[in-house]
């Protein structure tokens, strides 16, 4: 396989909700080989669905219409369930945003783990159910020293309510790993964690991508923590890409207003804490029909409306705006302004 | 522990507070069972906060660490085991609950998960006004749903959703709704507990800043009770920073960003996520867990995360919460409070 080609390749994406007109609308990014990208954005913008849609685990009522998941050159939306069952875990495994809702209760973390491995044929053939503790309990406790929890061991036998927030968040880190997935998908990893806690996640979460040249899709609110780790980020507004590119140059230069706007929020960066808040929050999706979804939110636009009557006209598509800098607007120069 | 012991007499309030905490504590007895010992939990202990009309101060920790327990003591919500409050030069510590009824008109409080404080029966018209009922303020219908709209006008929602129920709203606007609900009987103090932890990242700022807005025209004050010191650093006057039940360290906000002196004040200020390079520094992580509070910690509750910690007093003896110079106003609870790390 060419190693220059992306290790994820979204194109065009777009998933759809049956009751609704909300969803993505032709979503496309790429995740390199051994980077960790961001996918920043409010709730509501699409960043989950954008990963359900990638694992194929969509919630009843909603589906993918158009584009393509290319995943190590693949199409996961053309390939059949039994496929996609065989990428789940093994080539791309997700870090849930809940440990809470995502670990089970009544099992203790050792069990757990045998679980994923056993899923993922890290074991080898097992007779019977019963030597599955057994079998399971050296890579399980490989796995928990991995992600740095001090004695393995003893946290095996443990229930998930036993450990604090940092530890079930590693926990969740170790089952992704279980299988040796190619990509990482981590849903906000680090949300409700306090600072140090989440320092530590973030920091282990790194060094894990960079170690071992795992790729990762970092889902975040936080435009910070997307700059902590991420070399490339993505930021997405009701249901569609709006600003992509480098960080360094993402934040260095923002060139979509929503990407302004996020940046102003901020405390403390840019105009030092004095910066108007910003303008409307996600879209409502039926909204601005025909013109940019950004429209009726954009300080520019309700600035003088006349002056860009393009904005609510016409839609405007992600267009270059710099080196692999991709922006989602008509007056891109003027909105930093 | 005998919290009337420590060397700082309660002195009683000036006329320049609003409200007052001194040294308490908060005890919570878990019953013992057949397998279990009885155990007592410090969820406070020692705390003392003043704090001055028109005045923000930000309490940060990390969760377990007290932070809303102490706010519920100065709301008198909760008893404390030790200790007093005052508020506007009166002690308030053993009022019954019908002596605290006027005093609720000024003392209110938002909470984190504002969707779930509402009640989702209910208009947002009738959760507004709902405290002016209470107090029997307002009687007359169109005076009230008058005041409901400049309610609702003064915390940026439009009057049309009067007749909305909490959950046609945004997680943002029911935050909103419950801000009003709070201004509705012009209170003097409100505790703000994670106000904007359920928030998206463009709401967060946008609801301090209405926050502060109301304050200059309303001039209440705040107690803002947050894990995210960047939103606390940036609305708040001076900061209190817990850890395990204790306040270990309380100065300006000025001093503390640039002169914080406890190792754990500096590893918060260091694990705030920085969007700007320059200014991202070499991350020094700190180590281990926060401490249970059901696995007291004997001697400085920080000593086993802490970078500066030695075998003595550090292990032995908790310290004390003093000056960082005679007579400064900013307080540390480090044996070692100018060491370096």
């Amino acid at each position: 396989m060419d190693s220059a080609e992306p290790l994820l390749s979204v194109r065009q994406l777009s998933t759809r909700f049956e009751a609704t007109a909300a969803g993505l609308d032709g979503v496309s990014f790429d995740v390199p080989r051994g980077t960790i990208v961001g996918l920043v954005g409010d709730s509501g913008s699409g960043k989950s669905l954008t990963a359900l849609s990638i694992l194929g685990l969509l919630p009843p009522g909603a589906e993918c219409v158009a584009g393509q998941v290319l995943f190590q050159g693949r199409d996961l939306l053309a390939a059949s369930e039994a496929e996609r069952r065989a990428v789940r875990g093994r080539g791309i495994a997700m870090i849930f945003q809940e440990p809470a809702t995502a670990l089970s209760a009544v099992h203790t973390v050792g069990w757990q783990l045998a679980i994923a491995l056993r899923a993922g044929g890290e074991l080898g053939p097992i007779g019977w159910l019963q030597n599955l503790r057994r079998a399971s309990r050296v890579p399980a406790r490989e796995l928990l020293a991995r992600v740095e929890l001090p004695e393995p061991d003893r946290l095996l036998d443990l229930y998930p309510h036993q450990l604090s927030a940092g530890m079930r968040r590693r926990v969740m880190i170790a089952m992704a790993l279980a299988c040796r997935p190619a990509l990482l998908i981590a849903d906000e990893p680090t949300t409700g964690l306090d600072a140090p806690i989440q320092a530590q996640i973030l920091d282990l979460l790194t060094r894990l991508a960079h170690s071992e040249g795992r790729s990762v899709l970092f889902i975040t609110h936080d435009l910070c923590v997307a700059a902590e780790v991420a070399s490339e980020v993505v930021v997405l507004y009701g249901g569609q890409v709006v600003e992509a590119g480098p960080i360094r140059s993402v934040l260095g230069g923002p060139q979509h207003p929503y990407t302004i706007g996020l940046l102003a929020n901020i405390p403390g960066f840019g105009s030092a804490g004095a910066s108007p808040a910003l303008a409307g929050t996600s879209a409502s999706g039926a909204a601005s029909e025909r013109g940019c979804r950004y429209a009726e939110h954009c300080p520019k636009w309700r600035s003088d409306p006349q002056r860009f009557v393009r904005c609510a006209e016409e839609r405007p598509l992600l267009e270059p705006a710099g080196a692999r800098h991709r922006s989602r607007c008509f007056y891109p120069q003027l909105a930093g302004d | 522990m005998e919290p009337a012991d420590t060397p700082r007499a309660p002195e009683p309030p000036s006329s320049t507070e609003l409200l007052r905490g001194i040294q308490l504590s908060k005890f919570f007895a878990l019953p013992g069972g057949a397998l279990k010992k009885a155990q007592i939990v410090r969820a406070v202990e020692d705390a003392s906060i003043e704090i001055a009309p028109r005045e923000t101060v930000g309490l940060v920790g990390e969760s377990g660490s007290g932070k809303t327990t102490l706010g519920r003591l100065l709301l008198r919500l909760a008893e404390p085991t030790f200790g007093q409050v005052w508020f506007e030069g009166r002690e308030i510590t053993h009022y019954h609950e019908r002596d605290l009824r006027p005093l609720r008109k000024s003392l209110q409080v938002l909470f984190q998960d504002a969707a779930a404080s509402l009640d989702e029966r209910w208009t947002v018209a009738e959760i507004v006004a709902e405290p002016l009922g209470i107090h029997g303020l307002l009687r007359a219908p169109a005076a009230r749903s008058e005041r409901v709209v400049e309610l609702l006008r003064s915390v940026g929602l439009a009057p049309e959703l009067r007749s909305r129920r909490p959950h046609e709203l945004s997680s943002g606007q029911c935050q909103r709704v419950s801000i009003a609900r709070a201004l509705a009987l012009d209170p003097r103090f409100i505790v703000c507990d994670e106000p904007i932890a359920a928030l998206d990242a463009s709401d967060q700022l946008r609801v301090v800043e209405l926050l502060r807005s109301l304050q200059e025209t309303r001039q209440h004050s705040y107690l803002f009770i947050s894990h995210d010191l960047r939103m606390v650093l940036h609305l708040s006057q001076r900061v209190l920073v817990m850890y395990a039940g204790r306040v270990v360290e309380s100065a300006s906000t000025r001093e503390l960003r640039h002169q914080a002196r406890h190792p754990y004040t500096r590893a918060l200020l260091n694990a705030v996520p920085e969007v700007d390079p320059k200014r991202r520094r070499l991350r020094v992580l700190l180590e281990g867990e926060p401490p249970s509070p059901f696995r007291p910690i004997r001697g400085c509750p920080f000593h086993p995360r802490c970078p500066r910690a030695h075998a003595d007093p550090c292990e032995r003896e908790a310290p004390p919460l003093l000056p960082t110079t005679p007579g400064a106003p900013h307080e540390v609870a480090c044996w070692f409070p100018h060491e370096p790390g």
